[in-house]
C-alpha cells in the first residue's frame, strides 16, 4: 500500500522534472538534459528495482497522454522509456548484489553503461525505420553524438541521484524502514 | 521561472462533439491500429487520403485545426533535422539529379523520399495527438485499465497501475506548485538555476530536488494512510461511477477507421486489380 503510494507520487515527480530540461551546449537542442530519471533511480535504490521500472513505466505513461508532442511522439516516448528501463534496472540489480556505498556507485556506472549501449543498439536497429535517416549514417553517429549525450546523460542523473540520495536518506529510513544502506 | 504560469499540463480540449463521445478503448485501438498503418502506406495517393481521414476526424471532433498545427511546432526542427539528412545523405545511388552543392548531390528520389519521411512524422504525432486532445487522461486511464485487464493472468497488475495514474495525474498540479515555492525559496537565498557549464546546473538542482523528495515521500506516506482507513484493498470487487460501455457509434468508429486503413495500406493499382 505504501509501495503504491510512492510509487505513484515519485511517477509524477518524474514528469515534472520533465520540465527542468537543459540542452547540453555541444548537442542540437532537441537532445535536452532532464532529470527526470532521478526520481527512478531514487526508487530503485530506496524499494528495489521493479519500482524504479514502475516509475519509469508512470512517467512514460504520463508523458504520452499529457504531452506527447513535446518529445518527438511515440518514437521519443519509447526510446526514453527504453533509456530509463535499462537504467534503472540495471543499477537496481547490481545494488541487490552488492548493497554498499561503494556497490551504489558501480551500479550506477553499470547502469550508465547498458544505458548508452542499449541506446546505440537501438538508434541503429529503430531510426532508420522511423526518420528513414540511412543506417550507415546513423552509425556515422555513435561516436560524435549517441555515444557521449548518452554517457553524459546518464552521468548527471547519477550524480544528481548520488547527492540526493545521500540526504535524503535519513528521511527514507523513516519512511521505508528496512532497506536502506548507505 | 514561474513553472505553473507557463506549463499548461495536459492536451486535454473539453468540448462536446462524436468524438469525444467514444469509449477511450475504441479511440485507442483505433489511433494504434492508425499508427500502425501509418507506417504500411507506401505510395503519396495513400498519404493524401489518410489526410483526408485525419482532417475529417479533426472536424468531426470540433478541435480548431490551429491548434493541432501548434501540436507540431515541438517537432519541427526534428522534421528539418530528418528532412536534410534524407535529402543531402539519402545513401540512393543513382536517380535524377536536381542539383549539387560541393560533394553533395541531390537527386529526386532523395527529395521524394524525405517528404515521404516528413510527412509520415507529421501524420504521426497528429493520430497521437487527436487521441490526447478528445479524450481526458481520466477517460484514458480508464480505458487502459479495461485493455490491460486479460492480461492480468500474464501478471500485468492492470489495476495497480491505473491507480497509481490516477495518483500520479493528481499530484502533478500540486508538485508544480510545490517545486515553484522551492525554487523561489532557494533563489531568495541566493541560488542560481540558469547559470553555469552543465555540471553547474545539474548541482544546483540537488537542493531544489530534495525538500522536493521529502515532501513527495510525506505526500504519499499521507494518502497511504489515507486509502486504508477508507479501507482501499486493491481493484477486486470496486465499483466505478462512471461505467465504461461500447456503444452502436463505437462499432460504427472502429469499422470505418478498420475500413479506412485497409485502404491506405494497400497500394492503389491493388485495389484496381482486386476490383476489376
Amino acid at each position: 500500500m505504501r509501495r503504491f503510494t510512492q510509487v505513484a507520487v515519485l511517477g509524477a515527480v518524474a514528469f515534472a522534472f520533465m520540465y527542468f530540461d537543459f540542452p547540453i551546449p555541444p548537442f542540437p537542442t532537441f537532445l535536452k538534459y532532464d532529470p527526470s530519471e532521478v526520481p527512478a533511480l531514487i526508487a530503485t535504490f530506496a524499494l528495489g528495482p521493479g519500482f524504479g521500472v514502475a516509475v519509469e513505466a508512470v512517467k512514460a505513461v504520463l508523458i504520452s497522454m499529457l504531452r506527447s508532442g513535446t518529445v518527438g511522439g511515440p518514437f521519443g516516448i519509447f526510446m526514453n522509456f527504453l533509456a530509463g528501463v535499462t537504467l534503472v534496472g540495471v543499477a537496481g540489480a547490481y545494488y541487490l548484489i552488492e548493497h554498499t556505498k561503494a556497490g551504489a556507485i558501480r551500479s550506477l556506472v553499470f547502469g550508465v553503461l547498458a544505458m548508452t549501449g542499449v541506446m546505440i543498439v537501438a538508434n541503429i536497429a529503430l531510426t532508420p525505420i522511423f526518420f528513414g535517416i540511412p543506417r550507415d549514417q546513423v552509425i556515422a553517429l555513435v561516436l560524435p553524438a549517441l555515444l557521449p549525450f548518452n554517457l553524459l546523460k546518464g552521468a548527471i542523473s547519477s550524480l544528481i541521484t548520488y547527492y540526493v540520495y545521500k540526504r535524503i536518506r535519513v528521511y527514507l529510513y523513516e519512511w521505508i524502514g528496512d532497506r536502506t544502506a548507505w | 521561472m514561474e513553472l505553473s504560469r507557463f506549463v499548461t499540463i495536459g492536451q486535454y480540449i473539453a468540448t462536446e462533439s462524436p468524438v469525444h463521445r467514444l469509449d477511450p478503448r475504441t479511440k485507442i485501438g483505433a489511433v494504434t491500429l492508425l499508427m500502425v498503418v501509418i507506417f504500411l502506406v507506401r505510395d503519396f495517393t495513400g498519404y493524401a487520403l489518410l489526410t483526408a481521414f485525419l482532417f475529417g476526424i479533426v472536424v468531426l471532433s470540433r478541435i480548431p485545426v490551429s491548434h493541432v498545427l501548434r501540436g507540431l511546432r515541438p517537432i519541427v526542427f526534428l522534421l528539418a533535422v530528418t528532412l536534410i539528412l534524407n535529402v543531402f545523405f539519402s545513401g540512393i545511388e543513382g536517380g535524377q539529379v536536381l542539383f549539387r552543392l560541393g560533394p553533395l548531390v541531390v537527386t529526386r528520389e532523395a527529395v521524394v523520399r524525405a517528404v515521404f519521411i516528413g510527412y509520415r512524422l507529421i501524420a504521426l504525432v497528429v493520430a497521437t495527438s487527436l487521441l490526447t486532445f478528445t479524450t481526458s487522461p481520466v477517460e484514458l486511464t480508464d480505458g487502459i485499465e479495461r485493455l490491460l485487464r486479460p492480461f492480468r493472468r500474464i501478471g500485468v497488475p492492470a489495476h495497480e497501475l491505473a491507480m497509481m495514474m490516477t495518483i500520479a495525474l493528481r499530484f502533478i498540479p500540486t508538485l508544480l506548485e510545490e517545486t515553484e515555492k522551492i525554487i523561489k525559496a532557494q533563489m531568495a537565498r541566493g541560488a542560481e538555476f540558469e547559470r553555469g557549464n552543465v555540471f553547474r546546473r545539474a548541482r544546483a538542482l540537488v537542493p531544489v530536488l530534495v525538500p522536493l523528495f521529502v515532501s513527495a515521500f510525506r505526500r504519499a506516506e499521507e494518502l497511504a494512510l489515507a486509502m486504508e482507513a477508507r479501507c482501499y484493498r486493491g481493484g477486486e470487487k470496486r465499483t466505478r461511477m462512471k461505467q465504461l460501455r461500447f456503444a452502436p457509434r463505437d462499432a460504427f468508429a472502429m469499422g470505418v477507421t478498420v475500413a479506412a486503413s485497409a485502404i491506405f495500406a494497400l497500394p492503389f493499382e491493388t485495389w484496381v486489380a482486386f476490383l476489376r
